[in-house]
């Protein structure tokens, strides 16, 4: 926070929530970190034009939770040119760029007819809630079908995924 | 079906739960992430898992 600037809304929740944003945030990887991460998400706060938030406690989690997916995403790539940079394999990072997109095609191709395999409701549900980002009582409602039926589609489609990628990890 | 193992599922199940925009179940995750130093691993590679799906399936612009 810039001197003389107040606290805005949510910063104020999240001076509130501090040890549980902490808590979590340490959970979530952080592990000592997690006061500097803290203050980092604080700094992010500050400079967000305000404006209405649902549930501000939910929104700070989600920030929290974002934040690590970043870092972890930063943390993989970083490691990948590290190997690259040691010539360590064959990696498909040091193939070229056409090579790069027939494996990235490779993959679509193996996604859809896994998903494809499932049955189209999975599929389609699969979609609305990972594209559209639609809720599951949403999506329950559009099928007319219950909240565990969605969930099981979510379940059969996310194990089929990772069992997908364990597959092209192995190659 | 093959026996899976019990934190690798559990993990994805919350990986699930959490994609949700209305979850809000935050401090439950807290609790069981710490209850394993196990557990932590197993709800990253899910939350790759679908980072994965959804990369292949809307590929964005790089940067």
């Amino acid at each position: 926070m810039a001197v003389g600037d107040a606290p805005n809304r949510l910063q104020q929740v999240m001076l509130g929530e501090r040890d549980r944003l902490v808590r979590f945030l340490a959970a979530r990887g952080a592990a000592d970190q997690a006061e500097d991460l803290f203050h980092d998400l604080w700094q992010k706060l500050a400079t967000l034009p305000e404006r209405p938030v649902g549930d501000p406690l939910s929104y700070l989690f989600r920030a929290a939770e974002n934040l690590m997916r970043d870092l972890r995403r930063a943390a993989i790539s970083r490691d990948r040119r590290q190997s690259d940079w040691h010539g360590l394999a064959d990696t498909p990072h040091d193939r070229p760029a056409s090579d790069r997109s027939l494996i990235a095609r490779e993959q679509l191709t193996a996604i859809e007819a896994t998903l494809a395999a499932l049955g189209p409701r999975a599929d389609k549900i699969f979609r609305r809630y990972r594209l559209d980002g639609v809720g599951q009582a949403d999506i329950a409602a559009e099928w007319g079908i219950s909240l565990s039926s969605v969930e099981k589609d979510l379940q059969k489609a996310y194990r089929a995924i990772a069992d997908l990628k364990v597959r092209f990890d192995a190659e | 079906m093959t026996h899976r193992s019990e934190p690798t599922e559990i993990a994805r199940r919350w990986a699930i739960r959490v994609a949700d925009p209305a979850f809000d179940d935050w401090d439950a995750l807290t609790l069981w992430i710490e209850a394993d130093p196990a557990h932590l691993a197993a709800y990253e590679a899910a939350v790759e898992g679908e980072e994965w799906a959804d990369r292949a399936l809307r590929p964005e612009p790089k940067e």
